[in-house]
């Protein structure tokens, strides 16, 4: 009976699937569609959905009446929409958007000024009684970086380890390791300094914000032991195809946000933005160096993202 | 139909404040339980949306991704939720992606019911109570950003909840019947307590009016009800004392009213002793001459004898006329009283020219009567008529048994009628001649009218004229057959309204 019923319950997915095709994506054209990979679609929406709205609205001049998010859980997935033209832009970090710009295209046009910050670098951390003094102390040690696509707690902490000439091995779970290696695991977002303040690894990746958010006594028994790079903290990004009109107003309007009093409040509910503006021309060439770390060092492993 | 019941004052209290009572009690019972009726059944609402918001949580993630293995969890789950009974999760086409039902599944179908057709096409969070199915239905939208992914129905078991509400009831009933009862009692007394003394106070008034002037309340309390008992009895104390005082009036009028009858009497009396005594004079004159005569002195001897027994009788007659007398009614012979005056007064007549003539009915019954009060009645219309005639006339006195309004035969009153030849009474002054002091001669006290009647109202009847002016008038006394009870008297009230005046 179990049995009957799951199929049935596949069957209905299969079903739903397939009818519903036409209707979770909503009609396009005179909606502009936000995508967002993301495994929480309702967190996903009810952050963002004033922000597209806002745009939406502004955007009416234009052909555009509303605005709607699409959350999928994979980058492939988001490329295959922009490719489609079912998402016109999105935004994330540096190492995603540099993925989905070669997957499907799209072309970043803005920095966000996420939590205030124009940009930001991941850290790598230690618990001070480790004995762990410098990066290369971490060999025969494992690391903890956070999702595989995380720009500041996995791709940015992975160059500059591997910029020092320490070897990366992944582990699937915290033990031995060859002396000569850096062993290191994935976990989910926000969760590395956790893994390490429980012993599991020796070494967590994160930003310099969250190392601030920690409580008094978590943060001071913490020893940062290496710094990465500057990187633009957000980047907003339009599928290639996108009316170039569309993309003109676009801009306008998200670099003039926060002139607007109506603009500064969107913004400030949208992960405490303070402003977006353009990418400067200086981050340029580090995003290149970025992409070509992420197309040629990783390889294979993108693909899955 | 009309009934007529006469109830007392103790129940119409204990009855009306007893049923508002029984109003109050049973409308506040009512609203207790459905005030707990209502609180349970809100509480089981709340319930409700607690379960249905905290299912949204895992919902709606589900329902965009329509991931139908984690909504036929998530309703799976949802059996977790006390007494739910049923769970579905629809998508935005109202198809059921997730359920969960005791019965059967219903996973692709849609709802066929009219409030399952109003729950897919609503976007608001609905909650419904089916009384027939002891079910609490509510289903809420399931929303993300502009866009409406579906929703879900949850069904509660709602027998727990009517089983609380039939046991609040109960328990409510019982204990509002425990209060009625008890306040029943309550008001029971309250009832008795406050009409008690008002039953006392209204027989009084009866006994009081009855003439029992002695009678007293005698209630103590230190509320309304005693101070109106106090205020009663000090009435009552006063009456008494007024009627002490107005029999003492009356006593003093009727004392007067005989001494004027007493004054027209001496002139007649005078003349009917005087004639005897001539007589007994002139054969004791002859008596030494004759002294040898048998028949003579047989004849002396009789006439003296005769003489003498007469005028000891009038001055009998006039000695309980005038002497006053103790209250004493019993059984008489009417007729008897009337020709008792007729008797005294017809000498006086004689002398004037008048005549009296009797009439008198054979089978009257007897009245109960105080003799010397009522020869007081009769003296005093025969003397009006006799006054009433200038020279010569005739005075007819009668009696036959009536009825009250005067019809022959019946046998409830024994009349009397004085009727005279005389000058008759003018018709203005009719109206006043019962009123204490009012006469149109000019000799006499104006009481004898009042008094008269006054002294038939105190035996239960009354005193009618009839008069033609300037061919004679007619009062007819009427006197109750039977014993009329009357402890005191009463004073006397509006004479004209009391009489029959025709003419």
């Amino acid at each position: 009976m179990r049995t009957v019923k799951k199929l049935l319950v596949l069957v209905l997915f299969v079903y739903i699937s397939l009818t519903n095709s036409g209707t979770v994506w909503a009609d396009e054209g005179r909606t502009l569609i936000f995508g967002r990979v993301h495994d929480d679609p309702v967190r996903s929406i009810r952050d963002r959905q004033e922000f597209v709205d806002y745009i939406a609205k502004k955007l009416a001049p234009l052909g555009i009446s509303s605005g709607r998010i699409l959350v999928v859980d994979k980058m492939q997935m988001l490329s295959q929409a922009l490719k489609e033209g079912r998402a016109d832009l999105f935004h994330d970090s540096v190492v995603p958007v540099l993925v989905l710009s070669k997957w499907a295209g799209s072309v970043p046009i803005l920095r966000q000024w996420k939590y205030g910050e124009a940009d930001y670098e991941g850290v790598i951390v230690v618990q001070k009684t480790s004995g762990i003094n410098s990066l290369a102390d971490l060999k025969g040690k494992v690391i903890a970086f956070e999702e595989p696509h995380s720009t500041s707690a996995s791709i940015l902490p992975r160059m500059l380890l591997e910029e020092k000439k320490l070897k990366l091995v992944h582990v699937k779970a915290p033990g031995a390791v060859k002396p000569d290696s850096i062993g290191y695991i994935y976990g989910a977002d926000g969760s590395s300094v956790n893994v390490l303040m429980t012993g599991r690894v020796d070494a967590a990746t994160t930003v310099t914000r969250e190392i601030e958010r920690l409580k008094p006594e978590v943060r001071d028994s913490l020893k940062i032991i290496g710094k990465t790079a500057s990187v633009p903290r957000q980047l907003i990004a339009v599928r290639k195809d996108l009316d170039p009109k569309i993309v003109k107003g676009l801009t306008e309007i998200l670099i003039n946000m926060d002139n607007d009093p109506e603009g500064q409040g969107v913004l400030k509910r949208q992960q405490n933005t303070t402003k977006i503006d353009a990418i400067p021309s200086g981050s340029l060439d580090q995003l290149k160096h970025i992409n070509r770390y992420v197309f040629s060092s990783l390889g294979k492993e993108v693909d899955s993202w | 139909m009309h009934l007529a019941v006469k109830l007392s004052l103790k129940t119409k209290v204990f009855l009306s404040v007893g049923l508002f009572y029984l109003a109050a009690v049973g409308t506040l019972t009512y609203l207790t339980i459905r005030s707990q009726s209502n609180l349970l059944l809100a509480q089981m609402g709340e319930r409700a949306k607690v379960g249905i918001n905290l299912m949204e949580l895992s919902v709606t993630g589900a329902l965009y991704r329509l991931d139908t293995f984690r909504l036929e969890t998530v309703a799976r789950e949802a059996k977790e939720l006390p007494d739910v009974a049923y769970a579905y999760i629809f998508d935005n086409k109202g198809r059921i992606v997730g359920d969960y039902h005791e019965n059967q599944s219903q996973l692709l179908s849609t709802f066929t019911d009219e409030l399952g057709r109003k729950i897919i096409k609503s976007n608001e969070t609905l909650l419904d109570i089916d009384y027939k199915s002891e079910i609490l239905d509510i289903s809420k939208p399931v929303k993300l950003g502009h866009e409406k992914l579906g929703g879900m129905r949850l069904g509660f078991d709602l027998k727990p909840i009517f089983q609380d509400i039939q046991e609040v009831t109960f328990k409510a009933v019982g204990i509002a019947s425990a209060i009625f009862l008890l306040g029943l009692g309550i008001i029971f007394m309250i009832a008795f307590r406050m009409t008690k003394p008002i039953e006392r106070l209204t027989l009084a008034a009866k006994r009081i009016e009855e003439g029992d002037l002695q009678y007293r309340v005698s209630i103590h309390r230190d509320d309304e009800i005693g101070s109106l008992a106090t205020a009663f009895d000090q009435m009552a104390e006063r009456l008494m004392q007024r009627e002490r005082e107005l029999k003492q009036s009356q006593d003093t009028l009727r004392r007067a009213d005989r001494l004027s009858s007493l004054g027209l009497l001496t002139a007649g009396l005078a003349h009917e002793i005087r004639n005897p005594l001539v007589a007994i004079r002139t054969f004791t004159q002859l008596l030494p001459e004759r002294y040898d005569d048998p028949d003579f002195r047989e004849n002396f001897q009789g006439l003296a004898l005769k003489e003498v027994d007469r005028i000891c009788g009038l001055i009998n007659d006039l000695l309980s006329f005038a002497r006053p007398s103790k209250p004493n009614v019993v059984p008489e012979n009417v007729n008897d009283v009337v020709d008792n005056i007729a008797r005294i007064l017809e000498t006086q007549a004689k002398e004037k020219g008048m005549s009296i003539s009797r009439e008198f009915s054979d089978n009257l019954p007897k009245v109960w009567i105080d003799r010397e009060q009522m020869k007081q009645v009769f003296m005093n219309l025969i003397l009006n008529a006799i006054q009433a005639m200038k020279e010569g006339g005739s005075i007819t006195l009668a009696s036959r048994a009536v009825s009250r309004n005067g019809s022959e035969p019946s046998g409830e009153f024994v009349q009397v009628e004085i009727r005279d030849t005389g000058i008759g009474i003018p018709e203005e002054n009719l109206h006043h001649i019962f009123d204490p002091f009012f006469t149109s001669k000019d000799e006499g006290s104006g009481l004898g009218l009042a008094v008269s009647h006054q002294i038939v109202q105190e035996h239960g009847g009354f005193v009618t004229v009839e008069s033609n002016l300037g061919k004679g008038t007619v009062f007819f006394v009427h006197v109750p057959v039977g014993k009329q009870v009357r402890a005191t008297t009463n004073p006397p009230r509006a004479q004209v309204n009391e009489a029959n005046l025709s003419h």
